[in-house]
Parts: C-alpha cells; sequence; structure tokens
C-alpha cells in the first residue's frame, strides 16, 4: 500500500485504529520500520519518515501472564501482554486476547483487532490487540463464497 | 578466570563526545567527600523531605569539617515521581529542609536512574570549574500508599499511549525481556532464582536493607507470579529511603575527609522508551554505551571492577548486567551465578548491599544508595560484607526499563 502524506502522530494512530487501520512508519531514507508514530527516524535520525498501513498479521516473539494489575485493568487480571512481530518488519507490545494462557507459546501466528473507545475524557483512544491468527480458508471455501 | 567482553569494543555506538580522554584517564572528575543513607524499610510517619534527611545527617556528622550552609554550593537530588505524595519541586524542598543556604536546588527525573542521573549532574557541575562543593542524592516515599497505586505510578517510566494503554507493568515489561533472554539463551527461572536468594544472603548483613532475612531457592521459585515468569521474589521491593553523596573539585577533598574517594568514569545513554522500539529485548543497549563511556573514561576494562552495584529491580535485570557490563559474555550471565562468580568472596561480588532486590528501590535513592554502598566498600567499613582489598568500583543504574542507563567508575584514593 502507498505510503501516506499524513505525519505520523500518537493521535493519529489511534484515528487510524478507530477506522480498522493498523499503521507502521516507514523511513524513506534508511527503509527502517517501527511502530510508534514520530517525525524522525528512530535508527538514522532522518524527517522523510512516512506511514503505511499494516496487514496486521504478525508472529509473537515474547510474552508474559499479569496476574498484579495497575488499577484500570484490575478486573482483567491475569492477562497477557506480548511483543508481536508484524510480517512488515516493525515490534509492537500489545494485549493478547481471545486465547487461553496455556495456548500461547513463542513464535505462534497472530492478527490485530480493534476496540472502539469507551471514554469521553482523555485518554480517550480505542485500542488495538492481537488474537490467534485463525487457519486459512482453504480454496474450496473461497469458491464457495 | 579473565572474562572480557570482546563485543562490548566492536558494537556500533555514537560518537562519544568530544572530550580529550588523555586529559581525563587516570585523572578524576570529582571526588567523593561524604555520604549518607537512611534506613530503607517501611518509615511510617515520614516523608520524603525527613528521609532527606536523614540521609544528609549522615553525610554531615562523616565531614565535620564542612560546613552545609557555608560549603554545600548547589543540589542535585532525584526523585522519580510527584505523585507518590503529590510533591513536586523537590529541589528547594530538600534543600531547605537540610539547611542549605539559597544555592540552585534541582530535581532530576530519569525513572529508576533519577539519583544516578543527579550523580553525574553533579560531577558536571563540579567538572565544569563553576562549583567546588556540590551535593547530589535521591528519594522516594512509596510504603504509604496501595501497592496498586504503586504499580501505577511506576508505569509513569513507560510509554503512555504504547505501553501503559496496553496495560503493561514494570514487572511484565522485565518479565517480556526475561523470556526474550530465556528463549534466545536458555536462560533458567532456577537461575534468576539464584540471584534473589545471593542479594538477600548480602542484604541479611546490611543493617540499613528493607529486607534482612534470607530466602531459599525453593522460597523464591514457590513464590506467587507478579508477571510469569517473574514471581514475588524476582522482584525488588517497594520501599522508602534517602540517600546523598557530596562531591568535591579533586584537589580540595582533602580538607574534608582522609579518605577520598575520585569518580574516574562516567556515562550516560538513552534508548527508545518502548520496549517493541529498542533493536533488541534480551539486553539494554543504553547500559552497554553507557559503560563503554565510563570504561573508556577511566582507562579500564571489565576485568579491572573489584565489585559492582548494579540495577537489579528484578533478577533478570542482574543477569542481564553481567552481560552488559562485560563481566561475562553475550547469554552467559546464568551460568556466572550459577558458578558463585558474583557471590561476596567471588571473583566480582555484585550486589553487597543486598541490591535492590533486599535492600529495597525507593526508586529515586537507588542511583546514589548504590554509591553509598560502594563508598562503604572502598573506605574499609562494610563489616561482615566487606569485601577484601576493594579498590575499584562500579556503579550501573537503570531508568525504566532500559531508556536510561548511567554508569560510574570510583577508585579509592591511596
Amino acid at each position: 500500500m502507498e505510503p501516506l502524506e499524513e505525519k505520523p502522530t500518537v493521535e493519529g494512530f489511534y484515528q487510524h485504529c478507530d477506522r480498522g487501520e493498523l499503521m507502521f512508519v516507514e523511513c524513506m531514507s534508511c527503509g527502517s520500520k517501527f511502530a510508534v508514530p514520530k517525525g524522525v527516524c528512530g535508527r538514522c535520525g532522518s524527517k522523510n519518515v512516512k506511514w503505511r498501513r499494516s496487514r496486521g498479521v504478525g508472529r509473537l516473539i515474547t510474552y508474559t501472564v499479569i496476574h498484579v494489575p495497575p488499577p484500570q485493568f484490575k478486573d482483567q487480571a491475569p492477562y497477557v501482554v506480548g511483543i508481536v512481530e508484524l510480517r512488515e518488519g516493525f515490534k509492537l507490545l500489545s494485549l493478547i486476547r481471545e486465547v487461553n494462557p496455556g495456548d500461547i507459546h513463542v513464535g505462534m501466528e497472530l492478527k490485530v483487532k480493534f476496540e472502539k473507545p469507551n471514554r469521553i475524557e482523555w485518554p480517550h483512544w480505542g485500542r488495538y490487540f492481537f488474537t490467534p491468527l485463525k487457519p486459512e480458508a482453504s480454496s474450496k471455501t473461497i469458491s464457495m463464497l | 578466570m579473565n572474562r572480557i567482553y570482546v563485543g562490548l569494543l566492536t558494537q556500533r555506538f555514537y560518537t562519544l563526545p568530544s572530550i580529550r580522554l588523555e586529559d581525563l584517564k587516570l585523572k578524576p572528575l570529582a571526588s567523593i567527600v561524604s555520604f549518607g543513607l537512611s534506613k530503607f524499610g517501611k518509615r511510617e510517619g515520614l516523608y520524603s523531605r525527613e528521609l532527606f534527611y536523614e540521609a544528609a545527617q549522615e553525610a554531615f556528622e562523616r565531614a565535620p569539617n564542612l560546613d552545609p550552609r557555608r560549603d554545600v554550593q548547589a543540589l542535585f537530588i532525584g526523585q522519580m515521581s510527584e505523585y507518590f505524595e503529590h510533591q513536586g519541586h523537590m529541589g528547594p524542598l530538600a534543600a531547605d529542609w537540610i539547611g542549605l543556604e539559597n544555592v540552585p536546588a534541582v530535581r532530576v527525573e530519569n525513572a529508576c536512574a533519577s539519583s544516578g542521573v543527579a550523580l553525574r549532574c553533579g560531577l558536571l557541575a563540579v567538572k565544569s570549574g563553576l562549583y567546588d562543593v556540590v551535593m547530589v542524592g535521591g528519594v522516594e516515599k512509596m510504603t504509604h500508599l496501595p501497592t496498586i497505586n504503586n504499580v501505577e505510578i511506576l508505569t509513569l517510566a513507560s510509554d503512555n499511549p504504547f505501553e501503559q494503554w496496553n496495560g503493561v507493568t514494570f514487572p511484565g515489561l522485565y518479565a517480556l525481556m526475561a523470556v526474550a533472554h530465556m528463549e534466545r539463551y536458555g536462560t533458567t527461572e532456577e537461575q534468576l532464582g539464584m540471584v534473589a536468594v545471593k542479594n538477600h544472603r548480602n542484604g541479611s548483613m546490611n543493617p540499613k536493607a528493607h529486607m534482612q532475612k534470607q530466602v531459599t531457592l525453593e522460597e523464591v521459585l514457590s513464590s506467587k507470579p507478579i508477571s510469569w515468569p517473574l514471581k514475588l521474589y524476582d522482584c525488588s521491593l517497594i520501599t522508602d529511603g534517602a540517600s546523598c553523596v557530596i562531591l568535591t573539585r579533586p584537589d580540595i577533598a582533602r580538607k574534608y575527609t582522609d579518605t577520598p574517594i575520585d569518580i574516574i568514569g562516567s556515562g550516560q545513554a538513552y534508548d527508545k522508551v518502548p520496549l517493541c522500539e529498542r533493536e533488541t529485548l534480551h539486553n539494554i543497549p543504553a547500559a552497554k554505551r553507557a559503560c563503554r563511556e565510563a570504561y573508556q573514561m577511566a582507562g579500564l576494562s571489565p576485568g579491572d571492577v573489584d565489585l559492582a552495584e548494579v540495577h537489579d529491580c528484578f533478577t533478570i535485570a542482574e543477569i542481564m548486567a553481567y552481560e552488559d557490563l562485560g563481566f561475562c559474555g553475550e547469554g552467559e550471565g546464568g551460568k556466572l551465578i550459577e558458578e558463585g562468580v558474583t557471590e561476596l568472596d567471588g571473583k566480582i561480588p555484585v550486589n553487597t548491599s543486598g541490591g535492590l532486590k533486599a535492600k529495597g528501590h525507593p526508586v529515586g535513592a537507588t542511583g546514589t544508595a548504590q554509591v553509598y554502598e560502594i563508598c562503604l566498600q572502598l573506605i574499609g567499613e562494610a563489616g561482615p560484607r566487606q569485601v577484601k582489598d576493594a579498590e575499584v568500583a562500579l556503579t550501573h543504574n537503570v531508568g525504566g526499563s532500559g531508556a536510561t542507563s548511567v554508569v560510574h567508575i570510583f577508585r579509592r584514593r591511596g
């Protein structure tokens, strides 16, 4: 997908999430890719950075199960947080949901989902999270659609 | 057994600031003439200002030739968060509470590296030539709040929109690093646990430590999970405490003490705050950069260090520190603790104070508390935990999950 002209910002990242789009930053100078929106490349310092849309699929490279939560996550404990390496080559920290902690392993394939914002006061962001990638549909199934 | 990590020398780093290293080598940046530490623990009824007063009193008592009001020309005090006591502006508050004249008073914040960085600021102030005598230190008051509130305030050191918003905690971030280390190198939960056992053993000999009871490996491994694989005994303590150090120009140190300790190396580096943005998850690149600068300035290598106080906020952090500081090769941290190399009677004793693990981690106070232990060791006052013939020592202080790291190297003056 073509890089966007829009400058990467935190607020913009979450506005894209509300539209079901996971964005990442690519440096047009050195080619490095990273998740957290910034106006400069974290590797080479170039200001020639652009936003791209990720396909939202990746694999789990590390995770933990949090038993002692901060107040906002009190009702969800224990919950899983991991770092996902997306297929485009950048890493993102995320909640890992809709899976039994016992089924989680490093290397498992995941895909992104989004949660709509449910607060008025700041921070008013929605949320992305990752869940197991479903098995790919067989060609027979596709022809039936 | 001299394990110098060759990789430390071959990694790609930024250009060091243009200082003439020949001028600095073997010439101190500043000298320590006194130091103080409050009792660490659950200090009911005492707030930051009073804890810092306690630490400062010891420092003033150790240096009777020093008149605080006449001689101390600036204060740099580390404090991780204003939220614990809903109290900002700690520089002037602390200066007033310990009776300084109306000198420049600065509160330094670099998460858990706040007082390590405060030390560096004080050192830069002295080295600049503008100040002859400077006090540095740190403080944190935490135990008056419920744990869940402490957990939340501590997350301030992580990225809000990309980490806090996803429910991370500090044990969580270090657990992510632990799993990366375990996956890559086969480090085990037992090896993590051995760090806790060692540090509690050392802490039991430290009357100022928060926790003085020892723990067995079984107790560590069966303790309740905080953030898998890190368990209760893998995590440092929520503690109240304060620490301080008084620095002077090297040539006037003997006015105030017969046992000056020279700071011969200093390094500091930053790295991306969000863990997912780091080059590697199984070590702390900022610590590698910081210690490289410190070793170069001192003209020393890891094998020259007699003892070290490292930032064991979690057991995995100490194992990564062994590797980042060059005490062993990449991935060999687990082996190093297993072989007893970092025990009190080992080749390179680490965390003789009990570390953050047993001494406690009043966050802002930790950096200069590490220096306090080094000073006791270098002047031969560490009692039952004394390292024999200690001459060169290192402190390693880390902020957050590795976004700040500051390393200092000290040498007992002849």
